[in-house]
């Protein structure tokens, strides 16, 4: 794994808190080729469907059954920023 | 000593990193206790039908076994009991993967090896096997080739040698993503979307690599559990030799970010019971230090290999009954783990154990380095004992194989989906653990059988494969779980199969 305990702390937290304030379910994956791998988020089953790229070795699975793309853009923007500060 | 060898030996000097053995171990102890297994074994003697029921019971809500009721299940004697055990065996994998036979096809690209493994043709001692390395134009053409059968998902498997080392590994996994090759039927164009690796076991350094180009699953095998055995049958002398850097392979892997890794073991070797406690004894490991067990166990039964006395007359060899005895029980001591069966069983053990509970096998197979370009050239189809690791029991196309799933009412899955959605790691056992897994499974089975039926099925095996489709998708509307959130999913579902429909290929979810 090639990301810090660091930024995934900070992955974790960002899952908290779309959870808890927009009640949106989301897990990040570490990007190798093909290989999208679980790194931080929820482990139970949701139906994440949308694949979405931040960076070149980071993405996120959102569960959109119950949001907008609007909403998605939204969300990945934020991931976006937060990751940048 | 000319260069070449000295430059194998130099190699071979510096594979192993003993403190990426001694961090793993308890007190100098690895996880294998000897004396303990064949102790749970003895105390597991004439179990009352009970006993048996109640652990029968505890697999079938999907709790994985401790060691003492895996040892009472292997004692049973009752055949009722027994078939007891393969109809559970099928209701756990129905719950947790779904209808569904997970198809993959084994790619040898090398047998240079450095090893003198008693049982294997690519031993180094065997001057009578022909060796090759595959060039990266011929891994091109062999993937394109098998490709052509309609394959997406292979399992890379590489001889132990310099030549094939990890930068090898690591080069060769990145071409054959490359490659594309057009359906006979001129319908799509097909590719391998997901390469998994049998390789050597190496340090985290070199699991890194393999890590970096997208490797899928990193399989192992321990072959035997049983020290003394795996001295006997591996000389000290060599790389392999070492039984605690090859028993700690996996847990390497897992540290370089591989969190998709394979156990099995060499059936034949040593008593059958003492290797399946050996295998339920690695998962507890690595779910203990990893929170994530194996993603498959395998247990090839050791068939002839070229020049291998042990291969031909091991006192160990384990019977078809046996064997079906034993991949029930390992079914059932690991509910959320995939089971393989490979072509080294014959068709009809093959169909009976699908029947327990395995998730994935493999057809057309072929075992040869470059074998299936030999094939696709006109040339050899025989097996060669020569130029295999060992003979297959099972040489039937992947067509063949589809087309007796569907007369069983069975979906074959060419998905690859899971690990390209982050369902790897704790997220897919999470899943499978909740049975969510099997329901991604279902879709995605149906969107690649429809791939298979269209771009590369017999006329007799889209017909019986479109009544299988019927069937699912007849399911799939009935479900639940697909209309949760609005029916978001099941609308996406229906879009992604109009869209194969339609030429559209690798679509999943």
């Amino acid at each position: 794994m090639s990301l810090s305990k660091e930024i995934i702390q900070v992955l974790e937290r960002m899952v908290k808190k779309f959870q808890e304030a927009y009640n949106i379910e989301m897990y990040f994956c570490e990007v190798m080729g093909n290989r999208w791998s679980f790194i931080a988020g929820d482990t139970h089953g949701y139906l994440a469907q949308r694949r979405e790229i931040i960076t070149k070795n980071l993405g996120v699975m959102i569960d959109d059954s119950s949001v907008t793309d609007k909403d998605i853009e939204n969300v990945v923007k934020i991931i976006r920023k937060e990751l940048d500060e | 000593m000319s260069t070449t060898t000295m430059t194998t030996a130099q190699w071979t000097k510096n594979v192993i990193k003993q403190d990426e053995i001694d961090r793993y171990l308890t007190d100098d102890k690895d996880f294998i206790n000897e004396d303990l297994i064949w102790q749970q074994i003895k105390d597991g003697r004439d179990p009352s039908r009970e006993v048996v029921e109640a652990i029968i019971e505890k697999a079938r809500n999907l709790n994985r076994l401790e060691p003492e009721e895996t040892a009472t299940l292997l004692n049973v004697k009752d055949d009722e009991l027994w078939e007891k055990m393969f109809e559970v065996g099928l209701e756990i994998k129905r719950k947790v993967y779904d209808n569904r036979v997970v198809f993959f096809a084994p790619m040898y690209l090398s047998n240079l090896c450095v090893n003198n493994c008693a049982y294997c043709g690519f031993r180094e001692e065997n001057k009578h096997e022909k060796r090759h390395v595959l060039t990266l134009d011929e891994m091109k053409t062999e993937t394109a080739a098998l490709v052509s059968e309609g394959h997406k998902r292979i399992i890379a498997v590489y001889g132990e040698h310099p030549k094939s080392n990890a930068d090898y590994i690591a080069k060769s996994i990145e071409e054959i993503y490359k490659v594309k090759a057009p359906s006979p039927k001129g319908t799509g164009t097909g590719h391998v979307r997901r390469v998994n690796v049998n390789a050597a076991p190496m340090c985290i350094e070199d699991l890194k690599k393999l890590w970096n180009v997208g490797i899928g699953t990193y399989q192992v095998f321990q072959e035997t559990y049983h020290k003394e055995t795996y001295k006997n049958m591996h000389p000290e002398n060599t790389l392999k030799g070492n039984y605690q850097w090859r028993l700690y392979a996996l847990h390497r892997a897992m540290e370089a970010g591989i969190d998709d890794v394979a156990i099995g073991a060499l059936f034949g070797l040593y008593d059958w019971r003492f290797e399946v406690m050996g295998l339920l004894y690695h998962t507890i490991d690595l779910e203990q230090r990893f929170g994530i067990g194996p993603h498959t166990i395998s247990f090839p039964r050791m068939m002839h290999a070229s020049h291998s006395d042990v291969s031909d007359n091991s006192e160990y060899k384990v019977s078809d009954e046996d064997f079906k005895k034993l991949v029930a029980v390992l079914r059932l001591s690991v509910p959320y783990t995939g089971l393989i069966i490979t072509a080294r069983e014959k068709a009809e053990l093959r169909k009976e154990v699908i029947k327990i509970g395995c998730t994935q096998t493999d057809a057309s197979t072929r075992i040869g380095v470059g074998g299936y370009s030999d094939k696709a050239d006109g040339g050899k189809v025989e097996q060669v004992d020569d130029e295999q690791q060992f003979l297959l029991g099972d040489t039937r196309t992947c067509d063949e194989v589809i087309r007796e799933l569907a007369e069983m009412g069975m979906i074959t899955s060419f998905c690859t989906a899971g690990y390209r959605c982050g369902r790897t790691g704790e997220k897919i056992m999470g899943l499978l653990q909740e049975c969510v897994e099997g329901k991604f499974c279902k879709l995605n089975a149906v969107l690649t059988y429809r791939e298979y039926l269209d771009d590369y099925a017999s006329e007799e095996t889209k017909k019986l494969g479109e009544k299988v489709i019927l069937k699912e998708l007849e399911q799939i509307g009935k479900m639940e779980f697909y209309r949760k959130g609005s029916g978001k999913l099941y609308d996406l579902f229906h879009k992604l199969y109009k869209e194969v429909q339609e030429g559209q290929r690798d679509v999943f979810i």
